[in-house]
């Protein structure tokens, strides 16, 4: 009996012993795995987010910082089936240079006013650039329009040159000489929804990843007189450990992955 | 009797002993396929991915520089170092031409072929004649590691095409990276990318291919500053002074009487035609910005500079000059030579006397004039002045020869003359009529009909007097050729000049309202120089360089 009682207390003893070594091996192994499940989806995200910022015209991003909106030329023509063509670049001048658009155009020493829609430019349209009525319903980008704007209707025009358009939503800032680009733009727009990071191009959505994991995207847009360019950063929470706020701060702080991207597109309003 | 009935249980506690090691295994190895797969997706596609668009961006940079040659006459684009013209027929309107860059990067993994179209601009943006180019470039990188894993290409169903949606191929990485593991998805699609040429292609290696498209314009001269000069300055004189102004702003009223200025600028001659009023602050403000640029070390200054310096391993300070801004001595440039322009179709004089009449709309697209050189009286007329609409006028006289004449400009015109002799005349000689800020005569209407457009300060597309007459000397290209420009007094002179191979002298007692491009200037007595800063809103139509306008990539 006794001999019994102590093989069974030593087997279980193994056994519970066998048990929690599988456990903490699995759980060890879970977060290996849990790591580089989430380090993929970083570099997916940050990925994404710098090969979209690299090819825009305009980048915002939200007080938050985890909604980033970009405005990249429509460079593929739809031809209404799978086989998308190429779009042929045609010229604008912005101030006294040429700027390349495609499916859109440029207005230049445009007057836009704070929480006003209406927008206007001064001086002859047989020398400067103006809206015309094939304006009406595209959108239009530029600096204090707020993103997703298009151009409702244009007025005082003389030869087919209008002076006035008025936009869809007001300007968030007061300027005596923007460049606005009008035409068809792709709007793509990364946000975090729920458990997910989206990203939506003109409406379309893609789960380019799942924040499960705790996935916290940032990203700020720095805006200088010559150049423009976003910094983003992606962290997650690693699961191997756990600890007070102060360590997990530093568990999540240690799983940075940062990335600076450059606008190629800029368009300078300084010529 | 003793019987042996635990025999069994050496067995029980083998399986047992064997179960554990399976299930950890199994655990194991889940989580080493796991790492392994997305190790094999960080490391090494990751690395392709990124690689690629390394690729196709020096494709790109090799384009870019290409087209750069096309300003230099005597290295022609296109021609040498593997650039052959593209393949009949070539994927975009041409004439198009092409490179392929192979065996780059580690191991040789990285290729690039770039094709470069040439293309005229149909908008009036530039001159038709002025070409523009876009540069595509397919960057491929070789991809190392395990294939296949992490990523599910499929094909569509009915065909060898790849359908580039979420549906069909997956989401994540694949929507994003798009590897090509035995097929070249973007062929078997989209063929050369506008639909043509569609086939299954298969690869050598499994790879990823990433694709750009930049446009390369032309990039015009502005003027940025008062004088900027190929290889030596001499000037102003010990009288004289360069300054600047800008004829957008209200200038000084009474500029005729300069005066000493205290403490903005050191030396004796602390004088300034626009900036003299000290109680005037506001013209003081668009005085300091007659900027010399020397692109040697010769620089010779006698009076006052308000503006900046910049000169090539020159040895220019505060302390033995009298300039205003900041110095640099590090500052090297080259301002390639000016060809003659295109003369098709212009309007033959061969006196280069009596009056010509301009009735072009814009710098682009002016009246055009041919004489063998002007040694007379030309007055250029504004032959739209009874437009209601646009009372301006643009010419363009083009000048085979010497300029000792006169010349006049009225005003409403805006004149280019290129010449390819030498100037020597007098500044009165130089008459332009126009004035800064010029107002458009208002269309009064008619009865119940408006004015069509109000007059504003406005109107004149071209606020700058100055900016009304441009000169161009056309570099000489006999070997040992020079050019030379004179300019005596008396009279002042309202006029651009952008002669890159011209030596410029400006003697006696003139006012100069200006900007100058050329070899070498020289000032002396108590000439001065002064630059209209909105020079630096207007190009004039010089192209001194290509640059990168636009850059998009072809992610399908």
């Amino acid at each position: 009996m006794i001999e019994m009682m102590l093989a069974v207390a030593i087997g279980s003893l193994m056994l519970a012993a066998t048990m929690a070594a599988s456990i903490c091996l699995q759980r060890s192994f879970n977060a290996v795995d849990n790591y580089f499940s989430s380090h993929v989806q970083q570099v997916r995200i940050i990925d994404y987010l710098s090969r979209d910022v690299r090819r825009s015209y305009i980048v915002t991003t939200s007080t938050n910082r985890q909604t980033v909106t970009c405005i990249i030329p429509n460079y593929l023509v739809d031809n209404g089936s799978n086989q998308p063509t190429r779009a042929t670049p045609t010229l604008s001048l912005v101030g006294n240079k040429v700027v390349a658009n495609y499916q859109a155009s440029t207005v230049n020493s445009v007057t836009t006013t704070q929480g006003s829609t209406t927008v206007s430019c001064p001086g002859l349209g047989l020398v400067s650039s103006h809206f015309s009525n094939a304006n009406v319903g595209q959108s239009v980008v530029g600096t204090g329009i707020p993103a997703g704007t298009t151009i409702q209707s244009v007025s005082n025009c003389l030869l087919g040159n209008c002076s006035q358009a008025t936009m869809s939503r007001a300007a968030t800032s007061s300027n005596s000489n923007d460049t606005l680009t009008i035409g068809a733009l792709t709007n793509v727009v990364y946000s975090v929804v729920n458990q997910a990071i989206q990203r939506r191009e003109n409406g379309g959505i893609t789960n380019i990843a799942s924040s499960a994991d705790n996935l916290i995207p940032a990203t700020s847009d720095i805006e200088l007189l010559n150049t423009e360019f976003t910094q983003s950063t992606v962290t997650f929470l690693p699961r191997f450990a756990r600890g007070n706020q102060t360590f997990l701060n530093n568990e999540r702080a240690g799983t940075t992955v940062f990335s600076l991207s450059y606008l190629r597109n800029r368009r300078r309003g300084d010529g | 009797m003793k019987t042996q009935v635990q025999q069994g249980n050496n067995g029980n506690t083998l399986i047992c002993a064997l179960c554990t090691i399976v299930i950890i295994s199994l655990i194991g190895a889940n989580v080493l396929v796991n790492c392994t797969r997305h190790y094999n997706i960080t490391a090494k596609q990751l690395k392709a991915w990124k690689e690629a668009l390394y690729a196709a961006e020096a494709g790109g940079d090799a384009g870019f520089d290409e087209v750069r040659k096309a300003l230099n006459p005597s290295s022609l684009p296109f021609t040498t170092d593997g650039w052959t013209a593209a393949p009949s027929p070539a994927p975009t309107p041409g004439p198009a031409w092409t490179k392929t860059i192979s065996s780059f990067g580690q191991a040789g993994s990285l290729s690039t072929t770039v094709t470069i179209d040439k293309l005229a601009d149909n908008t009036g943006t530039i001159p038709a004649s002025t070409p523009y180019y876009r540069i595509r470039s397919v960057g491929t990188a070789r991809l190392f590691g395990l294939p296949r894993v992490g990523l599910s290409d499929q094909f569509f169903g009915g065909g060898p095409n790849f359908v580039a949606n979420s549906a069909s191929r997956g989401v994540g990485d694949t929507l994003l990276r798009k590897i090509d593991f035995k097929y070249d998805h973007f062929k078997g699609t989209y063929g050369d990318g506008d639909g043509n040429n569609i086939g299954l292609s298969t690869v050598t290696y499994p790879q990823v291919t990433r694709r750009i498209e930049l446009v390369a314009v032309p990039k015009y001269h502005v003027f940025g500053g008062a004088l900027r000069v190929v290889n030596a300055f001499d000037g102003p004189g010990t009288s004289g002074f360069v300054d600047s102004y800008n004829s957008k702003n209200p200038t000084n009223p009474n500029p005729s009487s300069p005066q000493v200025v205290n403490n903005d600028i050191p030396g004796p001659n602390t004088t300034s035609y626009y900036g003299s009023n000290p109680s005037t602050s506001t013209y003081l403000a668009d005085a300091h910005d007659g900027d010399v640029s020397v692109a040697t070390k010769n620089f010779i200054e006698a009076g006052p500079i308000w503006g900046d310096v910049t000169t090539n391993a020159g040895n220019v300070t505060h302390s033995g000059y009298q300039i205003s801004g900041t110095i640099d001595n590090n500052v090297p440039f080259t301002i390639p030579p000016l060809s003659a322009p295109d003369t098709t179709g212009f309007i033959a004089s061969s006196s280069g006397t009596g009056t010509i009449t301009a009735t072009g709309t814009s710098d682009s697209s002016p009246s055009g004039f041919v004489c063998s050189g002007i040694s007379g009286s030309v007055t250029i007329t504004n032959g739209n002045a009874s437009s209601p609409t646009f009372p301006y006028a643009y010419a363009k006289v083009v000048v085979n020869g010497h300029i000792t004449g006169k010349i006049t400009v009225e005003r409403g015109v805006t004149a280019e003359i290129w010449f390819n002799g030498d100037m020597n005349v007098k500044g009165e000689d130089l008459d332009n009529q126009n004035v800064d800020r010029g107002t458009q005569i208002p269309n009064p209407g008619s009865a119940g009909v408006p004015p069509l457009i109000p007059p504003t300060l406005a109107d004149d597309p071209n606020p700058s007097r100055v900016g009304h007459l441009k000169f161009f000397g056309i570099s000489p290209t006999a070997p040992g050729a020079t050019q030379t420009i004179q300019i005596d007094s008396p009279g002042n002179i309202f006029a651009t000049f952008y002669a890159p191979s011209a030596d410029i002298m400006l003697t006696g007692n003139v006012d100069v309202f200006s900007a100058i491009v050329g070899r070498s200037f020289s000032g002396n007595g108590n000439a001065g120089f002064h630059y209209d800063k909105a020079l630096n809103q207007v190009q004039i139509g010089v192209v001194t360089d290509y640059q990168i306008a636009s850059y998009v990539e072809d992610v399908r």
